[in-house]
């Protein structure tokens, strides 16, 4: 026999290992294609887009190599249908390296093409921004799913066992085995297999009647949310700050992307007036003129009450970089306080400012940091960098 | 009763063993052929991928060109640039052969058929095979290279030991041993000479500087007179480097040893896969035959065959298996039914016994003195071959031969030039070590004028710069002796 080894279903940790490696050498290149990814591409679609691009760069793995088109050389090639022995034929410009007459030249660089899954997408994008290990989890993807008890089995480990119920099952069998060798002893005939059936032990417990408890997964039943995102696009909102923008909201996006079924976008831009607007105009927005907060905070209540806030659970993700009128600061905070927070589930603001130092010398900045002392479902940051964003949407991400 | 071993293309590892039970019979009652014994593994097709990233080593040490290599291979699948090999065979004893869990039962067949059978007894029987592998120590071996860079690693920290590693891949072609060069210990008296001596040196360095510098580990190898030139620049450096840790030498001996590994293989894939092709053939006709498959089996193993054997029109590569199996099967009828051509141009072969006679071909020839003795006017005919030269000189190729009798013996010696390890892999040699200042000098001769393509040069150059951790000298030679040019790498 030659013991045949079935090896489909090994650990494949070695594969993966030197992919693995693959990738982090080529780190800063495949974060350079992820961001080229993230700008080109809606919130919606960036996670699909998963194909990175790099330039394959023959500097990587050198070794000597013979330059095959000098020197004299000889080559054999097949399917001569015209030539004779002491033809000549003429050379076609620089000699061809592989051989052959026609057209075969060098082999171009290839740019190759390779995938990444969703998670390592996700990881690529949010790298910059040093999330903590359970929120890249949280929004990697998986579903998280409850176990429910279903039932009992019979296969399972010492902790699951369920002692009543194996009990119960015993006693089952050991009554029925007690019946037979009742019946058994009736029908012997001599004495020694009477002693012998009299004598007969039957176990308490035997394997087969350990029962365990069994549970399934389920997943969280369907719900849905509905995210408005609210940009300032004054002339003052040029593209870094757009980008720090757009990397928030897809931050917010793609987390409640793993935790609802159905997740619904909603964008507003506002300078002097508020208008809705598709993702496309949202981030291409240039309008400038001053800023009216209050005129987005109202049309962005608009939006939301669209909505019915017991079946579709709703935020609002503010961007700006933070310019108000004065006169206008009761009123904004009139409508927070009394039409936009008691109906989201929470409130994320980022403020993608200059480095104006912590805390909202802004005075949009001052009015939200009022409310949230009172008001635990809102965050709020202050954001230069990628890795300043993650603060505003922190309370939203807290381990429930 | 039916013979037939299967009859639906689905199998399990049951019908596996019946099948290859049978062809072991068969193959023992007809030919008497002697494999390595095969330990069958069943594999997915992403593993299977991973082991054509890795030269059929999924044990190997982990490092990137594994993973790039890996990606290019999946990636050229899935755009349907290359079809999966559907059988791989690993040079060991025993020998770990995969079969693809997508392969239909019938191609399975054509799998124990050519690889184990096939390549199996190649491996066993070729005698650079056997002069350069030692097919007990290849897996222990992988083993202890993955096991040893793991704990190095872990000592010295992954990228560290990951660009040691770089620098060695990139002279693995320059790591091998070409010829069998006597590197034996030398005497024993001439040891205890040798080893006098470095107490010696030693003494004097302790004096003169107070200690002994650790990494001037002084060999009795590199005191005793070093064989000049050293086409082995790896095993070289690992002997004599300077600047290197023990740890380091031996991730140098692995990466070497490994590389010597493939030495014969590149030398015989032509003989290799003719053999097996041969083979392959040959068995399932006598499996069809003596009714062991049917007859849609036996076409399903035709049609592979033709696809896989095919050349392809118009080009200086030749397919090994097309050519290959193209010349043992000539070299069969030309035993059994020799003409008076065959007593001219196949001598050794012509009218003899075909098994044995075929077999000792395998045994005693490389791919370059198989297309030199072996490569017949039929072969020539069938394929159209025909040689010509691209001189640097002239402004025209000249045919030098066509598929007419005549010519045959300057298309084998044209063709038999492609079939050597130096035509992939430049020698470079260490022509020698200055005794003072440790500087390394490197030569490249130019044969017939064929450089070396400068840009890889300069940067594999660097590699050894960095292994050898003082200036490097590199100098190319013409063929007459003179010194063309030198580059030399302080840094």
């Amino acid at each position: 026999m030659s013991g045949t080894i079935d090896r489909r279903y090994d650990s494949d940790s070695i594969g993966g290992e030197n992919r693995k490696k693959f990738m982090d050498r080529n780190k800063e290149r495949i974060k350079d294609s992820v961001k080229d990814i993230v700008d080109r591409y809606d919130v919606k679609d960036i996670t699909k887009q998963r194909k990175i691009k790099l330039k394959s760069n023959s500097t990587d793995e050198p070794s000597y190599s013979i330059d095959r088109t000098t020197g004299d050389k000889r080559y054999v090639g097949n399917s001569n249908k015209r030539y004779q022995k002491g033809d000549t034929v003429a050379k076609q410009g620089k000699a061809p390296s592989k051989g052959g007459f026609d057209n075969e030249g060098e082999d171009g660089e290839h740019d190759f093409i390779f995938e990444l899954t969703r998670q390592e997408l996700v990881q690529y994008v949010f790298a910059d921004m040093e999330l903590p290990d359970f929120i890249k989890q949280g929004i990697a993807g998986d579903y998280k799913t409850k176990l429910q008890r279903e039932g009992f089995t019979t296969e399972g480990i010492p902790g699951k066992l369920n002692v009543k119920k194996t009990v119960e099952t015993s006693m089952a069998r050991r009554i029925a085995y007690k019946g037979s060798l009742a019946r058994r002893l009736e029908a012997a005939e001599t004495e020694e297999e009477k002693e012998e059936i009299r004598n007969k032990k039957i176990p308490f417990i035997d394997e087969t009647d350990l029962r365990y408890n069994r549970y399934e997964e389920r997943k969280f039943p369907i719900k849905k949310a509905a995210v408005v995102m609210l940009m300032d696009v004054s002339g003052s909102m040029g593209e870094d700050e757009r980008r720090l923008a757009k990397m928030f909201f897809l931050l917010l996006y793609v987390f409640l992307d793993s935790h609802y079924e159905a997740v619904e976008l909603r964008f507003i831009t506002y300078t002097a007036t508020a208008v809705e607007n598709t993702e496309e105009e949202f981030f291409n927005d240039y309008r400038s003129g001053s800023t009216s907060v209050l005129a987005g905070l109202n049309k962005a209540h608009e939006v939301l009450s669209e909505y019915d806030a017991t079946k579709t659970n709703l935020y609002l993700a503010h961007a700006t970089d933070g310019d108000l009128f004065l006169d206008e600061e009761p009123a904004c905070e009139s409508v927070l306080v009394q039409k936009i927070l008691p109906v989201v589930q929470y409130l994320a603001y980022v403020e993608v400012a200059e480095g104006r130092g912590l805390y909202y010398g802004t005075t949009v900045g001052k009015v939200y940091k009022q409310l949230t002392h009172q008001h635990p479902n809102m965050g709020m940051s202050v954001a230069t960098k990628a890795n300043e964003i993650f603060p505003a949407l922190r309370n939203l991400f807290r381990r429930k | 009763m039916s013979k037939l071993l299967y009859t639906t293309s689905t199998w399990t590892i049951a019908d596996i063993d019946k099948i290859w039970q049978c062809i072991q019979e068969l193959v023992a009652r007809k030919y008497q052929l002697d494999y390595y014994r095969p330990q069958f593994e069943v594999i997915s097709c992403d593993q299977m991928i991973q082991r054509m990233a890795t030269g059929g080593r999924p044990n190997i040490y982990s490092h990137w060109s594994f993973g790039k290599a890996y990606e290019l291979q999946r990636k050229d699948w899935e755009s349907g640039n290359s079809g999966m090999p559907y059988e791989m065979i690993f040079h060991a004893d025993p020998a770990p052969c995969y079969l693809m869990e997508d392969n239909s039962t019938t191609m399975q067949v054509l799998v124990l058929a050519h690889a184990a059978v096939g390549h199996g007894s190649f491996f066993k029987g070729n005698y650079l095979m056997r002069e350069w592998v030692n097919a007990k120590a290849v897996l222990p071996r992988i083993t202890h290279a993955r096991e040893f860079i793991k704990e190095c690693e872990a000592e010295h920290g992954v990228d560290k030991v990951e660009k040691f590693i770089d620098a060695c891949h990139a002279l693995s072609a320059q790591g091998v041993d070409r010829f069998k060069r006597g590197r034996a210990k030398s005497s024993a008296d001439l040891q205890d000479k040798l080893r006098n001596r470095i107490k010696a040196i030693e003494e004097e360095e302790e004096s003169l500087h107070g200690n002994v510098n650790e990494n001037l580990k002084l060999d009795v190898d590199s005191i005793g007179g070093w064989r000049y030139p050293d086409e082995n620049i790896l095993y070289f450096i690992e002997k004599n480097g300077p600047m290197l840790e023990p740890w380091q030498r031996e991730i140098i001996r692995i990466v070497r040893t490994q590389q010597q590994y493939f030495f014969p293989n590149y030398q015989t894939k032509l003989m290799n896969e003719g053999w097996a092709s041969f083979w392959h053939y040959t068995i399932c006709k006598d499996l069809y035959d003596e009714g062991f498959i049917d007859e849609g089996a036996y076409l399903e193993i035709l049609h592979n065959h033709t696809n896989v054997a095919h050349e392809h029109p118009s080009s200086c590569n030749h397919n090994p298996y097309a050519l290959g199996f193209e010349i043992f099967s000539d070299l069969r009828r030309a035993c059994e039914n020799p003409t008076a051509e065959d007593y001219e141009y196949l001598p050794l072969v012509a009218g003899k016994p075909w098994i044995e006679t075929l077999k000792w071909v395998m045994e005693n020839f490389k791919d370059q003195s198989f297309i030199k003795e072996f490569l017949g006017p039929n072969v020539v005919k069938k394929f159209k071959l025909f040689a010509w030269d691209d001189l640097d000189a002239e402004m025209e190729h000249r045919i030098l031969g066509v598929q007419d009798i005549e010519d045959v013996y300057v298309i084998r010696d044209v063709l038999s030039e492609t079939y050597t390890y130096d035509y992939y892999f430049p020698t470079i040699n260490v022509n020698y070590m200055k005794k003072d200042t440790r500087e390394l000098y490197l030569g490249y001769v130019e044969k017939n004028g064929v450089k070396l393509d400068p840009e890889t040069q300069k940067e594999t150059t660097k590699h050894i710069r960095k292994l050898w951790g003082l200036p490097v000298h590199f100098e190319t030679f013409h063929e007459s002796g003179d010194r063309l040019r030198t580059t030399i790498l302080r840094w």
